[in-house]
């Protein structure tokens, strides 16, 4: 390890090993460590927001490259591109994240006249686009449903078993055929699954401590 | 009736069915959509960066004088030295504090969260007034301590201990069916409100998303009928390529 | 001996999963949907805090993108609308960069009543990371200086009443994942016993069930499936479109309930089919 990276798992030992310190140690002489901890968040806040920028640089630097030495699909980082600045200019003058929303600096009627090209970009193309290619994925499941999923094992048999009782339980029309299927899909739910997942859960948080602590003292 | 707003939910409707002409098959149209919500999404995202920064690192400095805010600052500011070839490495220095943190967060919240809790919540006592919650209990508890146990590594899982994580497999196995079951519920969701939206149906929150009124909402399928045209026609001029 | 000569292509099947859907949403059909229990227990225990804690402090939290509007948004709008039904108090914060858009839109649309801004709701906006989520639990001021609409937090009534979020009587989160209601349960819940409820993708639904149980929350909204059933609690029957969708909710179910036996039952008998050749 050089000394670099010795004085960067210092900085990660430090720092973990005081947070975590204070969670469970009260110690208020001759430092009031808890205050000290609460009243550092604003700093960790303001260091953490200031990285704010490196995504766009790293976007505008890979498709402005793209763009200057005409790659295929050059044309659509273009797009990529003047949508990303044009969208960012009118997301900081109008809307919830406007730098100036009371209109101090920037004049009241600009900020109005941005507001309906920012409402047409956000909410007409940006949530269209991103629930449509999202809404792919029922085709898909269907498509998989038909193809994929083959009861060849016990453990696939149990899997899907599972789901299906699952699936027909939430359909809110098998209720009208036989209520049997909402109360099977309810006992799944809050009986074996919830056992699964807690089996899971317990297991993950184990992994994650172990982790964070062998991280925090990486020799 | 606002005609710029009909002129949005027919441009939204095109953009839904580039997206859905994937299903056809890959074509400009989709990989414009794909392009154009990369570029809007992080446009988005780097103004509501920049408004937390100049909240939380700005105006403590410019607005409460508190000065003490430069050196996070000037911390933060390191990041981008990954940028720079000679001094890249220095951007590990702030990344090392926020990870510091992180683990040091993490190892309380999720110790007493998902640890103590859940374990808490397992130490049940089995026998109830009536046997079906008897059984609930039996199952919940023994199904817990079995699906954990297939997770324990250190002994071979063969024979009696072999059997217990094979049954602890089958209820992971269950919760995964059950995640699948609610998967499959999930995405059919986010295709019906799609239908909605495309068909015009008026029981479509058009209001809630800011897209028009209902009865502009009515319109919509004009802007299908539009994408179909051009769609056909690129269809027609890219046939036997 | 039966043959089976039905091998559906891709595009049939999503033409059939797009006939599922469009048919019962033009026809308008609505569906009685049974209310299940992690809906209602949410349902009541709003109505449950408006009397035995009128004027007390709820946060929603909106943790959600764009991409997972179908089935988050509904749950927002009719939750948000029983709540300002209600003498209750609200702020509106988001721990994803879409939330503080998505909040606009929803109070849009809602009856707000007599409840004015900055006294009885306010949109502080977006948590950027977990300092912040941790940070105002004590002091909400010094981590949002404004609201969303650039007023200083410190003029705000209901900031001046309820100064740090560990004040509140309520949490409700609408997640569509990381991060979300492990870091609320985490941060807010563990620590200061926060009554918290959860509106969940249904992707996600069936890992909340063990927090659930253990009552670490009060309860869940499960997907769109939720909202229909909260606009039958709430007598708002479609205000965000839900129970319309449920007929076609179950059709498309159904139909990939039936891909997949369909698909399993040409399996075995092509396998069938393949031993018997084999073994002539």
């Amino acid at each position: 390890m050089s000394r670099w990276e010795l004085l960067l798992q210092v900085v990660i030992f430090s720092t973990g090993f005081f947070y975590a310190f204070t969670y469970y140690v009260r110690v208020s002489k001759p430092i009031d460590l808890q205050a000290v901890a609460d009243s550092s968040l604003a700093y960790l806040t303001a260091l953490i927001t200031t990285a704010f920028g490196i995504g766009i640089i790293n976007l505008t630097r890979i498709h402005w490259r793209n763009i200057k030495l005409k790659r295929p699909d050059w044309k659509f980082s273009a797009v990529l591109i003047g949508s990303l600045y044009w969208m960012a200019i009118f997301s900081m003058i109008s809307s919830p994240f406007a730098l100036d929303p009371q209109g101090v600096i920037i004049p009241s009627s600009v900020i109005a006249a941005i507001v309906p090209l920012w409402n047409f970009l956000y909410y007409d193309i940006l949530v269209s686009i991103n629930t449509s290619i999202f809404s792919l994925l029922a085709f898909f499941i269907a498509s998989a449903a038909y193809r994929a999923f083959r009861v060849r094992t016990l453990e696939s048999t149990i899997l899907l078993t599972a789901g299906l009782l699952v699936m027909i339980g939430e359909a809110p029309i098998s209720n009208l055929i036989w209520p049997g299927f909402s109360a099977i899909h309810d006992w799944i739910m809050f009986v074996p699954n919830t056992a699964g997942q807690r089996g899971i859960l317990i297991g993950a948080a184990l992994s994650i401590i172990a982790f964070s602590v062998r991280r925090m003292i990486k020799s | 009736m606002d005609l710029l707003q009909l002129i949005g939910i027919w441009v939204a409707v095109f953009l839904t069915l580039m997206v859905f002409s994937f299903l056809y098959k890959e074509n400009p149209f989709f990989r414009l959509a794909e392009y154009l919500t990369v570029g809007l999404t992080a446009g988005y995202s780097f103004a509501a960066g920049l408004k937390i920064f100049a909240n939380q690192a700005l105006i403590p400095i410019l607005v409460d004088k508190s000065y003490d805010f430069i050196i996070p600052l000037a911390l933060g500011a390191m990041f981008y030295l990954q940028f720079s070839k000679k001094y890249s490495y220095l951007y590990r220095f702030p990344l090392s504090l926020a990870i510091g943190y992180g683990l040091g967060v993490t190892v309380w919240s999720v110790m007493q969260t998902y640890f103590v809790e859940q374990i808490s919540a397992t130490i049940i006592p089995i026998r109830a007034a009536d046997p079906l919650t008897t059984m609930n209990n039996l199952v919940l508890v023994s199904g817990t301590v079995l699906s954990l146990s297939y997770f324990l590594l250190s002994h071979d899982q063969k024979g009696v201990w072999g059997g217990f994580t094979r049954a602890g497999k089958y209820f992971i196995l269950i919760a995964l069916g059950a995640i699948f079951g609610s998967t499959v519920l999930g995405r059919t969701a986010l295709l019906i409100q799609r239908i909605q939206f495309l068909v015009g149906d008026p029981a479509f929150p058009w209001g809630a998303l800011n897209l028009g009124t209902t009865a502009e909402g009515r319109l919509a399928p004009i802007g299908g009928i539009f994408f179909i045209l051009v769609f056909g026609y690129y269809l027609y001029r890219s046939r036997g390529r | 001996m039966v043959k089976l000569s039905l091998d559906l292509d891709a595009r049939t099947i999503y033409l059939l999963l797009i006939l599922v859907v469009t048919v019962p949403v033009l026809s308008h059909t609505m569906l009685p949907v049974p209310i299940s229990d992690t809906t209602k227990a949410v349902y009541q225990f709003i109505e449950n805090l408006a009397k035995t804690k009128p004027n007390s402090l709820v946060v929603l939290s909106f943790d959600y993108s764009t991409s997972n509007v179908p089935e988050l948004h509904p749950q927002a709008i009719v939750v948000t609308q029983q709540i300002f039904s209600l003498p209750l108090k609200v702020i509106f914060v988001a721990q994803w960069a879409d939330g503080p858009s998505l909040t606009d839109a929803v109070l849009d649309v809602i009856d707000k009543g007599s409840k004015k801004y900055g006294v009885d709701y306010a949109t502080l906006g977006y948590i950027p990371n977990v300092a912040t989520l941790i940070g105002m639990t004590t002091d909400i001021q010094q981590f949002f200086p404004f609201d969303t609409r650039g007023n200083p937090t410190s003029s705000l009534q209901i900031i001046q009443q309820f100064p740090a979020a560990k004040d509140a009587s309520f949490l409700m989160t609408f997640t569509g994942g990381e991060p979300g209601l492990d870091d609320y349960l985490q941060y807010w819940q563990t620590p200061f016993k926060i009554p918290t409820a959860v509106g969940a993708t249904a992707i996600s639904a069936p890992g909340y069930m063990p927090f659930y149980n253990s009552k670490q929350i009060v309860g869940i909204l499960i997907s769109l499936r939720a909202a229909a059933e909260y606009e039958f609690l709430t007598n708002e029957v479609d205000l965000s479109g839900a129970v319309s969708a449920m007929v076609a909710q179950s059709t498309s179910l159904l139909l990939i309930v039936f891909l997949v036996i369909l698909g399993n039952v040409q399996y075995f008998v092509r396998s069938r089919t393949v031993r018997k050749g084999r073994s002539r």
